[in-house]
């Protein structure tokens, strides 16, 4: 049984019995599992060499039988190419300001760019993370658990503080447990934190303003450029859905549970561009996921990977990362 | 009353594995309608009837030239992929077989659910009416690639072990490699070699093998038109060549061909033109992968190879069986 279920914790119990008067908690559990289904396409994608990451395998379930794990190879080659590209944004970001930046990822399910940003030496002031406490509860239990070749606690400066199971906090690095779409819950949790609002801040979302509506994802938008001083958004879902495949998209996820509430945002680079400029950013940059992998990222890197496993179709791949997009938003 | 006998038959099979008969004795056309029957449904048939049925069609399939030569009319079909139900929505808009001729033009398995219901069903009609059903290979019909993308996973997890896909994969290699109809229709799984030049210098190749990494048989299987290519230019696959008009050209007029007809590129809509109707991609898989929201075609051809072609789509969910606890199409999430 999940230790979070037993809880006595007074908090994390209001904050479930909240969730279960929404009629949408079956619909937040699916979308709480496509972290699941992300970190095994990533672990996989990690052990056919497409890109290095010693972390994950703390994360991702190990134990998956071949056949389970084996994913296609379009498949690995557009998670390589979504990894890449956010890392390249950030690390952009943080070197443009010597380090003195703050990196907050929402949305990040068992993401290890904050390790593998500070392995590889990069500077920053602060690494915050926020995702539905379900999750963050099991990302903590992965960082804390004993054993295994890499310990992630040696990344962090100072000693785990873990509060009310679901939110943790280590010098640099925070982890907390929130509902982006529940404001003030979101803005008392980032408190804890202890962001500077003055200094260059950029905020990362994989695949999640897609799960919001287009109410809600705005307000979030409108709040952080009303408090930060410096933000920059990296975005990264779907794009160009006004067509068959999109429309396959949503009954192939709707059979499990997903409900992509923001999916009209995701229909142009226009619609993009509107939303971040509504929301007061200045400068919005769309790309989609081929212009990604064929300009934007490495092409030595993008000539090895192609060489991995032999993809059979190239359409496919095209077909998968023309329909989805990174939008890079600065004030 | 023939469904007895026909028991009795099979019951004598089943103990004994005779070294002295060939599996021709041993798979009655009672056993291959039972066996259709039972593959139809998308059930699966026992370890031991895929190895007679194997052997059986291997032994048809030796004697099968290179470029196999078939008479009109018959109905071209491209890739399937182990989409099962929406190879039944094909039979059902080409009409059954025997009723109708089909010459399928490869990748039977990989990607989807059922690459080994939807292999296995179309040897038993192979073995079944052997004239009336033409199996070229694909690429797909390797031992290699089917490690990467499914039918070898697919084996392991429905019998418990490789015994199916070595059996399959025994088979593969006997596929002849093209076929040609009414000496008029050049058909080939992917495209041209540039080491090819005549329909005879494909029928020396040695064909009984793992598909080569390069090389004429390889770039049969894997070679793709290119509009605006002059000459031969390497394929983003990895494998085989991108071929222009003007080699299109040269291979219809040396072979005395008005058209060829390939599948292996997924095209939106089912069918799709090249080279001012030279060439000719057919691709049979409705919404690819379960994702590509494509519709899929047939060509059927007339006995004056008058072309029709007809369009269909993915079989609609209710008629796909029971929601069984299936793979879901992979995106990024």
């Amino acid at each position: 049984m999940d230790p979070e279920a037993i809880s006595s914790d007074s908090h994390v119990a209001a904050a479930i019995a909240t969730r279960r008067r929404s009629n949408s908690v079956s619909d937040d559990y699916s979308v709480q599992r496509t972290n699941d289904d992300a970190t095994q396409c990533k672990y996989f994608a990690i052990q056919k060499g497409y890109w290095k990451d010693e972390f994950i395998g703390r994360f991702a379930n190990s134990s998956a039988n071949v056949a389970e794990a084996r994913r296609f190879p379009e498949i690995s080659m557009g998670y390589w190419a979504r990894t890449a590209a956010i890392e390249k944004y950030v690390r952009g970001f943080l070197e443009e300001f010597n380090g003195n930046a703050q990196v907050v990822s929402f949305g990040c399910g068992f993401d290890t760019l904050f390790w593998r940003l500070v392995s590889s030496g990069a500077k920053l002031a602060k690494y915050v993370e926020v995702d539905f406490s379900s999750v963050t509860s099991k990302k903590i239990r992965h960082i804390l658990k004993p054993g295994g070749s890499v310990d992630l606690k040696k990344s962090f400066e100072s000693e785990a503080v873990v509060s009310h199971h679901a939110d943790l906090h280590a010098g640099n690095y925070h982890l907390i447990g929130a509902d982006l779409r529940q404001t003030s819950e979101l803005e008392q949790k980032l408190a804890t934190c202890q962001l500077d609002h003055d200094i260059p801040t950029i905020f990362i979302a994989e695949c999640v303003l897609v799960y919001m509506s287009a109410n809600a994802s705005s307000s979030l938008l409108k709040n952080l450029v009303s408090q930060f001083r410096q933000p920059a958004f990296v975005n990264y879902e779907q794009f160009r859905t006004s067509d068959a495949f999109t429309r396959v998209m949503e009954q192939n996820l709707g059979e499990r549970g997903i409900q992509l509430h923001g999916l009209e945002m995701c229909e142009s680079a226009e619609k993009q561009e509107e939303r971040f400029r509504n929301a007061g950013f200045k400068s919005v940059k769309v790309m989609d996921m081929n212009q990604i992998f064929n300009q934007f990222l490495d092409q030595n890197e993008v000539a090895r990977i192609r060489t991995i496993e032999m993809l059979d179709e190239m359409e496919l791949l095209e077909q998968l990362l023309a329909h989805y997009c990174v939008v890079f938003a600065r004030v | 009353m023939a469904l007895a006998v026909a028991d009795t038959q099979n019951e004598t099979f089943a103990r004994s594995e005779s070294p002295t008969s060939g599996p021709s004795d041993q798979l009655s056309t009672h056993d291959l309608d039972r066996h259709i029957e039972k593959l139809m449904r998308c059930e699966l048939i026992a370890e031991q009837d895929v190895k007679t049925l194997c052997a059986k069609a291997r032994e048809i399939l030796a004697e099968e030239g290179n470029v196999q030569v078939i008479d009109s009319p018959v109905t071209i079909c491209g890739d399937i992929h182990g989409q099962f139900y929406d190879l039944m929505e094909l039979f059902r808009v080409g009409g059954p077989v025997p009723n109708t001729n089909y010459l399928f033009l490869g990748d039977f398995v990989d990607r989807g659910f059922y690459s080994v219901e939807t292999f296995l069903l179309l040897l038993a009609l192979k073995a079944r009416y052997p004239d009336r059903m033409m199996l070229i290979r694909g690429n797909h019909e390797s031992r290699q690639i089917t490690q990467v993308y499914g039918f070898y996973d697919e084996c392991m997890r429905k019998y418990g072990n490789a015994s199916v896909w070595k059996h399959c994969t025994e088979v593969f290699d006997y596929l002849a490699l093209a076929a040609v109809i009414d000496g008029k229709v050049f058909c080939v799984h992917g495209g041209l070699s540039p080491s090819i030049s005549t329909m005879d210098q494909i029928r020396v190749i040695d064909r009984k093998q793992e598909v080569p990494h390069d090389g004429p048989m390889c770039d049969l299987l894997w070679s793709d038109p290119e509009e605006g290519n002059v000459g031969w230019g390497l394929s983003p696959r990895g494998a085989g060549y991108l071929f222009g008009a003007d080699a299109s050209k040269t291979f219809c007029e040396a072979n005395s061909v008005d058209l060829i007809c390939r599948a292996h590129q997924l095209v939106m809509e089912g069918y799709k033109w090249h080279f001012n109707e030279k060439v000719l991609t057919v691709w049979s898989a409705p919404n690819y992968c379960y994702r590509c929201g494509n519709v899929a075609a047939i060509l059927e051809l007339d006995e004056n190879l008058n072309r029709e072609f007809t369009i269909f789509e993915a079989a609609p969910q209710e008629n796909r069986g029971a929601p069984a606890k299936k793979p879901h199409a992979d995106y990024f999430l």
